[in-house]
């Protein structure tokens, strides 16, 4: 059963996307999916209900339970409970914990009948009514919400019509009824009057349409907030640099003005905190979304301690590096992937805390790439388990082996193939099929040579081409010419197929069908009538 | 009886007169047409007009008889036609051309009920020597000439007029209908397909789909298929299968048409197997059957593998026979060999085959574009353009 059912049918048309990507690149030879490096027990693309073996990786379920809250921490519980067969009784009973500190109980009563159908014993203080005090509860704070929310548009008073507007979209949100959430919030924004009521309409709207996966509603309101930001540090500029003005002539208040100082920093801080926020949640729709190039920019710039403290119900900062690696590795040309990664002093202490994924990129950029390509199957299971990675894990996968085959080859005039294979992991077979593929993609310049496995650079004859290009052009241009003239004798006699039959709405799609002598097409009707007798035409013996 | 002989006496006199317009005039006016009504003496008034003098009466009698409901000797008329053409004058008859297409048209229709076309090819290949202006101008009759040529499967009068580039087009005063626009482009491309040269038929199809129209006719429908085969055979696919300007009625009719069945074609041909190919023509063969192509359909087929083995040579330096059959999903070695040797001989690529280990070299072009004959033809070419250019002007 599928708990985790939102991101099952979100992603299933990206799931589409991978398979199609991977079949169409297969062409004329064997499909790709099948040459996989070494023979995974994870299906060619991640899709239905996939399961996955994380034994081998030392996962523990605790890594999630520690360094996520709220909803996230639910939906990734319930996510590892749907494809890892051995957390599953453990991500069920850890989830059904913190349902409970929520309104959730949609989700409360899939979790409780999975957990029963498999006969997983309860934990003994599971209060059994907690269904129905929380619907209850639910419908009574609704109500009570709603009445606020009446007097206060009574009484028009602008700035609580909007707070009671957001209290009623954080209850809906917390019960997991993210349509009405948004729709709370976006009413209002009409309420809204300085940038900073604006800030917390945007970020209230992003959150919901995250957890609805609405990825272009996000990326439009992270632009919104964006620029209410940077309105508001302009003018939080002016007000600071007037407060120190004042302070110069006036010793004795110099006291009142650190705090208010220190008010302006702290807000600074939190706006910081907020730009960080916005970045990621625009890297993980940008990744969502496939644009895999932008979603690590966004995740570059995201500075460790925000990630650390204060971005619990949203990433972790191990998922981030994760989420940079596999989005850098893919796009990044490598001098990108040196000054904005391995050298930037923030990148470092994300990947202290992630030494596999920071031994792929170092090993990824000094070229030992069979290391690389080990240690990337090797933590495939873990990422597996992240439920916006996996649309697009296959692909990237692919992305990254083509990059290495591409660098590899470079430097080269001609290779030799075997020494690719062992280097990429393959057999020559495979790697054979991969170099076509990448070949008629326009990827790589080369040529194979079959007998002795080698792979030449393709050299171009540009005179040849040169010449070849000018006798197509002649050719061509003979063909214009001669259709326009014989336009210009048409145009010149005023001919036109015509239909002079005043009902002409359907003429002659029908009239192929019904015949009533079997090779004669006849439209009817008008001077302009077309009767072809195609019947004595031997025209199928002719063309033999 | 005596309107008739008054009749007859005027446009003698008429003749001799050498007022040729008023003549046309005279006998072109429905309201007099006495010679159709009186079909049954029209044996002795036409003895009466000795040619080459009288060509345009002898001509308005022929006519009559064709445009009778059901002309009595057959055989008898066609000689009479044969004779009239070959000494009539073509002055004259140039002030009358829709009576002798409309001659050659009902001696057409005819024939091909009879299925006796070889009769009627050099008569019409005379009639269009006898009518035409200039060596580019377009009668009616071309399509029945293309029409009867086709039927006996004999090509060589119709190539003299197919390869004359048309730069006109005879309105015979009025008469001359679109149709027969559609029908000689459409036939002539046929021609051209059937002695296989399939550049030439593209262009000839790609002619009558893209005559300005309003509505759509079967015939530019039935064109446009036989377009994409075609092409597909010449093996030059182009980026925007039609040219733009080509009539959006006629765009409209293509897609809903024959879209499912043949611009498929092109995406197969691009980025699929023969397996593939194949399903793809068993699922359409019977609209393939009912438009007569089948003939061309195995064309392409040839022409798929073709195309399969030439991306080859662009990836590979040498594959070997046995890898080669797999990758174009060929049935054995014999097989590929055999369309192998086939290429090799057309030009279409350039390898050498190495039995002993069953391995294909693809060498690159010889051609080296360096002898003088090829600059010479380039420069050839590059005249002709300018010269063609200059009379678009």
């Amino acid at each position: 059963m599928n708990l985790s059912r939102n991101f099952e049918s979100g992603s299933h048309n990206q799931q589409m996307d991978v398979q199609n990507i991977v079949s169409s690149s297969g062409d004329t030879n064997n499909n790709l999916s099948t040459s996989h490096s070494n023979g995974n027990s994870t299906a060619s693309s991640y899709e239905g209900n996939y399961q996955v073996n994380v034994s081998a990786t030392g996962f523990e379920l605790d890594t999630i339970t520690s360094s996520y809250t709220g909803l996230m921490r639910i939906y990734r519980l319930l996510y590892i409970a749907d494809h890892c067969p051995a957390l599953h009784n453990e991500a069920l009973l850890a989830s059904l914990k913190y349902i409970q500190e929520t309104h959730f109980t949609s989700i409360y009563k899939q979790v409780l009948d999975e957990l029963k159908k498999q006969n997983i014993p309860l934990p003994n203080d599971l209060d059994p009514n907690w269904y129905e005090k929380t619907q209850r509860g639910y419908t009574q704070k609704l109500e009570k919400l709603d009445t606020d929310l009446r007097n206060f548009r009574t009484n028009s008073i602008k700035d609580s019509i909007r707070r009671g507007h957001d209290d009623l979209g954080d209850h809906y949100l917390d019960a997991g009824d993210f349509f009405n959430a948004i729709r709370c919030y976006v009413r209002s924004r009409d309420y809204c009057v300085t940038p900073r009521h604006m800030i917390t309409m945007c970020m209230n709207v992003i959150k919901a349409s995250f957890y609805m996966q609405n990825w272009s509603n996000v990326l439009s309101y992270v632009s919104k907030a964006e620029q209410a930001i940077e309105s508001l540090e302009s003018t939080a500029k002016s007000s600071a640099t007037t407060t120190t003005t004042t302070t110069t002539p006036i010793p004795t208040s110099s006291v009142v003005n650190p705090m208010e100082i220190s008010t302006t920093n702290a807000m600074i801080a939190s706006d910081a905190i907020l730009a960080s926020r916005l970045k990621v949640y625009a890297g993980i729709a940008e990744l969502a979304t496939k644009r895999y190039k932008l979603a690590a920019r966004h995740f570059l710039g995201v500075s460790f301690e925000h990630c650390s403290n204060y971005f619990q119900d949203l990433i972790s900062p191990q998922t981030l590096i994760q989420y940079v690696c596999l989005c850098s590795l893919a796009t990044f040309e490598r001098s990108e992937l040196h000054r904005l990664i391995i050298m930037s002093p923030n990148m470092k202490q994300y990947l202290e805390l992630e030494p596999s994924v920071r031994d792929i990129l170092l090993k990824f950029y000094e070229t030992s790439y069979s290391t690389c390509l080990a240690l990337m199957s090797q933590i495939e299971p873990i990422l597996a388990l992240d439920q916006y990675l996996v649309p697009h894990l296959r692909t990237l996968y692919y992305e990254i082996r083509h990059r290495i085959i591409i660098t590899y080859f470079l430097p080269y005039k001609n290779a030799s193939m075997t020494i690719m294979a062992t280097q990429l992991n393959t057999t020559l077979d495979d790697l054979e099929d991969e170099l076509v593929n990448l070949i008629r993609l326009g990827k790589i310049k080369a040529r194979i040579d079959s007998k002795n496995k080698i792979l030449y650079v393709a050299d171009t004859d540009q005179r040849w081409h040169a010449y070849q290009h000018a006798l197509t052009i002649t050719k061509q241009s003979e063909k214009i010419t001669r259709a326009l003239l014989l336009r210009s004798a048409i145009i010149k006699a005023n001919l036109c197929v015509k239909d002079d039959s005043i009902s002409s709405a359907t003429r002659s799609p029908n009239n192929n069908n019904n015949m009533n002598v079997p090779r004669r097409h006849y439209v009817p009707t008008g001077q302009g009538n077309m009767m072809i007798d195609e019947g004595e035409l031997s025209d199928d013996a002719a063309m033999n | 009886m005596a309107t008739l002989d008054q009749f007859v006496v005027n446009i003698r006199q008429l003749s001799t007169d050498g007022k040729f317009s008023d003549l046309a005039q005279t006998l072109s006016n429905p309201s007099i047409d006495h010679l159709s009504k009186n079909i049954q003496y029209i044996d002795s008034i036409i003895a009466t007009f000795p040619l080459p003098d009288y060509s345009m009466c002898m001509l308005a009698c022929l006519h009559a008889i064709a445009k009778a409901p059901n002309i009595p000797n057959f055989d008898a008329f066609l000689s009479q036609v044969d004779n009239f053409i070959q000494t009539s004058s073509a002055e004259q008859v140039q002030y009358l051309p829709q009576y002798l297409c409309e001659i050659c048209h009902v001696i057409t229709e005819q024939l091909r009920k009879e299925n006796r076309a070889r009769l009627g090819v050099p008569i019409l290949y005379r009639a269009i020597e006898l009518l035409r202006r200039e060596p580019g101008q377009l009668l009616s009759i071309h399509s029945d000439l293309y029409q009867l040529c086709l039927l006996c499967q004999w090509f060589e009068p119709a190539l003299t007029y197919l390869d004359a580039d048309i730069v006109d087009i005879n309105r015979e005063n009025g008469k001359f209908d679109v149709k027969h626009l559609l029908l000689a482009y459409y036939y002539g491309g046929m021609i051209y397909a059937c002695i296989k040269q399939f550049d030439r038929a593209g262009n000839f199809f790609e002619n009558v789909i893209t005559v300005p129209s309003q509505a759509t006719s079967a015939i530019a429908i039935e064109a446009y298929k036989k377009y994409v085969l075609v092409k597909l055979i010449s093996g030059s696919i182009p980026a925007n299968p039609l040219p733009t300007y080509t009539s959006r009625t006629v765009q409209q009719t293509i897609g809903s048409v024959c879209g499912a069945q043949y611009t498929e074609l092109f995406n197969i041909f691009n980025n699929q197997t023969l397996a593939q190919f194949d399903e793809f023509v068993n699922r359409h063969r019977d609209q393939y059957a009912r438009d007569r192509n089948l003939g061309l359909i195995k064309q392409t087929r040839t022409a798929f593998i073709c195309n399969s083995i030439q991306q080859l040579t662009k990836t590979f330096l040498t594959v070997s026979l046995k890898d080669l059959a797999n990758r174009v999903q060929l049935q054995s070695t014999t097989e590929a060999e055999r369309y192998l040797l086939d290429m090799i001989e057309n030009e279409q690529i350039f390898a050498s085959i190495n039995k002993q280990d069953g391995m294909v070299i693809f060498h690159g072009s010889p051609e080296k574009f360096d002898a003088n004959n090829m600059l010479a033809k380039l420069q050839d070419e590059t005249e002709k353009r300018m010269q063609a250019e200059k009379q678009l002007r």
